[in-house]
């Protein structure tokens, strides 16, 4: 599965009027309202927004770790409300890589198996050599038998990452990939993931608060109060700063 | 850096491998969380295994041998049993419940809710196993040196030697093992319904989801609380002979355990009251105890049971002692061994909670260093709250204590307030606090300083 190969882009991820309503009675929040939007297949999304705008549920919904309240969620095509528990597991084995800011890796298992283990745990072993060749591109080759603890924080991201595309899933979700690490690792990883994109054709959203970070991607979505307010197609920097500014604005 | 890939081959392999490796890797890492865990269970098994060997002493002796090693081990061998499998029950559930962030991270990436539970089934058998295969030689010794207090008290006459065979073995090992796996599976249940998104919420690590207390931790701690207070009664209508503490000592365990059982209600119940307190200390101490109830419980539960069952048991035995010519004394190294379990567990079981409690707070003491406490109202906040857990741990146990001495005094003695039992209830609580305070205060002398040289 190549870029190339993919003429017609493709739904990767639909949400259609998804709400979520976090607590409930007088606690209630809606951290989602009525959002639809599609992240098509081999494009890589920035998801931008206040503290609180509601991007991480966002993530969540759309990768089916949390249920949103009402809407459809579909990924690859295959509806994930039809799916129970184990379902939803496979289904992320097999088709969702996830990136987190922190906490991303378990920390009694050596690099290569932190890496190896989704593959594993649905009865694949993947070969030897290709995931050191995979680490090696990653440049963490060296790393492969050490323990996360013993990794810096951009390491540790790259071997999340690594994780993450091992088993070649539909879409990667990232949340502040790069929220940890200093300016020189963070472009590292986002060199990474925009290689990932054009050069394997893989989908990646990302959740981030930076601007820069955001440049890197395809196109940003903004959100605001748990609502689309924006988007913005092949962001710069200073473009993505500017929407930002007005929608601090326009929240106060 | 590019990562321009051909396809990933792999070949098919079982998933099971995966988890016995992670299963072993996990137990490598936490040794001491193991060890304390593995240590309830030794201690648990050496007691239902040295009261097994009586019994099978007394199933192949006769006469008037065989009704006692029949009936001593009998009567001792229930308590023990709720004891040790509430126990063990907890402790595996507590080492459970410690990993909440990792298993929902499992579950986020790769693990579906079996695989975690038979991870968990996993980890656990393999601390239980050798602890209470471990616990058998403790067990054996401990049933030979009650056997020869019974010959030298000459209550057992033509018994010379332990007969300690399968039945034994089955007992005692089984026993512990069996409750160590049905408390596995009833964490490992609950270990698979961890929210995925619990790995990826800021705040995750200082867990406040989940209720406080279930539906079925209601119904059974109150169940088994209302069995106690009747047995308790009972004991009033029994006539003044040796098997008065039959009734007495389970009346007072299953309290005890009862009460331990729902224990997170008083938590909730003790900090209400606190929050509305002047002092600041003790509202901000009455807030943790409130909003962490579910924690604080499992903190109370091990400590209601060491004042309760101890304070209790303990009383009993000097009565009796005090008491001329009965069959007091040899149950009395029973007795004082089976308090003796007890204090080891409740040591193991709150020290652990509270060790694993206080460095999951590191983030909250430093951020209240931040906003403007000092380290003396820091310290001060944890104190109180080890203070008003102790209390709650006595008011809890005092009851349970009540239900065994009160009755037992009044038909043996004659008297409702025995005179031994306010100074030990008073010693136990005592030691129910050091624990508190050492398992606590010191570990967050370290979280500050960690936070003060960052
Ligand atoms: N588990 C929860 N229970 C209750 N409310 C929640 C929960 N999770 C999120 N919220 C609320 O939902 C809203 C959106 O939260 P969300 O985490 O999606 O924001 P975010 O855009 O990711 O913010 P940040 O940039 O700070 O990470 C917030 O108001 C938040 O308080
Ligand atoms: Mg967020």
């Amino acid at each position: 599965m190549s870029a190339r190969t993919v003429p017609v882009r493709q739904a990767a991820v639909e949400l259609l009027s998804v709400s979520k309503i976090h607590g409930r009675d007088a606690g209630a929040i809606r951290a989602l309202d009525d959002v639809s939007l599609t992240f098509d297949s081999g494009t890589f999304t920035a998801v931008m927004g206040p503290s609180g705008s509601g991007k991480s549920t966002l993530l969540h919904c759309a990768a089916g770790l949390d249920k949103p309240t009402s809407g459809t969620v579909r990924i690859d095509g295959e509806d994930l409300s039809r799916y129970d528990e184990a379902g939803l597991t496979r289904l992320r084995r097999d088709r969702i890589g996830f990136v987190f800011q922190t906490f991303n890796l378990l920390q009694t298992l050596t690099v290569r198996q932190n890496v190896t283990l989704p593959l594993e745990l649905a009865g694949r072993r993947p070969r030897r050599s290709d995931v050191d060749a995979l680490l090696a591109r990653l440049g963490i080759e060296e790393r492969a038998d050490h323990l996360p603890g013993e990794l810096s924080g951009g390491q540790q991201q790259r071997v999340a990452f690594a994780r993450a595309v091992l088993a070649e899933p539909a879409v990667i979700f990232a949340d502040e990939p790069t929220g940890a690490l200093d300016t020189n690792a963070a472009r590292d990883v986002l060199h990474l993931l925009r290689s990932a994109v054009k050069e394997n054709g893989r989908t990646i959203v990302m959740v981030t608060h930076d601007p820069n970070a955001a440049s890197y991607a395809d196109s940003v979505i903004f959100l605001a109060d748990g609502r689309i307010v924006d988007t913005l197609a092949r962001p710069s920097a200073e473009a993505v700063a500017a929407h930002m500014t007005r929608l601090g604005e326009g929240v106060r | 850096m590019t990562t321009s890939t051909t396809a990933i081959r792999t070949r098919n392999t079982r998933p099971t491998n995966a988890l016995l490796l992670m299963a072993l890797r996990s137990l490598r890492a936490r040794p001491a969380t193991q060890l304390a865990a593995g240590l309830v269970l030794l201690i648990g098994s050496a007691l239902l295994t040295a009261l097994a060997a009586l019994l099978e002493t007394g199933l192949a002796a006769s006469g008037k041998d065989r009704t006692l090693l029949i009936r001593l081990p009998a009567i001792l061998g229930g308590w023990s049993l709720l004891i040790v499998t509430f126990g063990v029950v907890s402790t595996v559930s507590l080492v459970v419940r410690q990993r909440e962030r990792e298993t929902a991270l499992l579950r986020t990436i790769a693990a579906s809710p079996r695989q975690v539970q038979i991870l968990t089934l996993v980890e656990v058998i393999a601390t239980a196993l050798p602890a209470a295969l471990a616990g058998l030689v403790p067990g054996v010794l401990l049933g030979r040196l009650l056997l020869s207090r019974l010959s030298a008290a000459h209550a057992v006459k033509s018994v010379s030697a332990l007969d300690d065979g399968w039945l034994t073995v089955t007992v005692g090992a089984g026993v512990a093992l069996t409750a160590a796996v049905a408390g596995a599976m009833l964490a490992g249940r609950r270990a698979g319904q961890v929210p995925p998104v619990a790995a990826l919420s800021a705040s995750a690590g200082v867990d406040t989801a989940g209720k406080a207390l279930t539906r079925a931790k209601v119904v059974t701690g109150g169940v088994i609380t209302l069995l106690g207070l009747g047995t308790g009664m009972s004991t009033l209508a029994q006539e003044n002979g040796p098997l008065l503490s039959s009734t007495a000592g389970p009346a007072g365990v299953a309290v005890a355990v009862g009460l331990a059982l729902l224990a997170p209600a008083a938590a909730t119940a003790g900090g209400g009251g606190l929050a509305r307190s002047r002092s600041v200390v003790m509202r901000l101490a009455g807030r943790t105890l409130k909003t962490r109830a579910r924690q604080q419980g499992s903190l109370i539960a091990p400590l209601t049971l060491l004042i309760g069952v101890g304070s209790g048991t303990l009383a009993m035995q000097r009565i009796e002692d005090s008491q001329p010519a009965t069959d007091g004394p040899h149950l009395a190294t029973v007795n004082y061994l089976i308090v003796l379990a007890i204090v080891g567990f409740a040591v193991v079981a709150a020290s652990n909670t509270l060790v694993a409690a206080t460095r999951a707070r590191g983030h909250d003491f430093k951020l209240l260093v931040l906003t403007g406490a000092t380290r003396r109202q820091i310290l001060a906040v944890v104190g109180t709250e080890a203070l008003i857990t102790t209390v709650i741990a006595a008011i809890l146990g005092g009851v349970a204590t009540a239900v065994t001495v009160l009755p037992f005094s009044v038909v043996r003695t004659g008297t409702l307030i025995p005179a031994q039992a306010g100074p030990l209830f008073v010693l136990l609580v005592a030691v129910a606090l050091a624990i508190t305070i050492l398992a606590s205060v010191p570990t967050a002398v370290r979280q500050i300083r960690a936070t003060a040289t960052q």
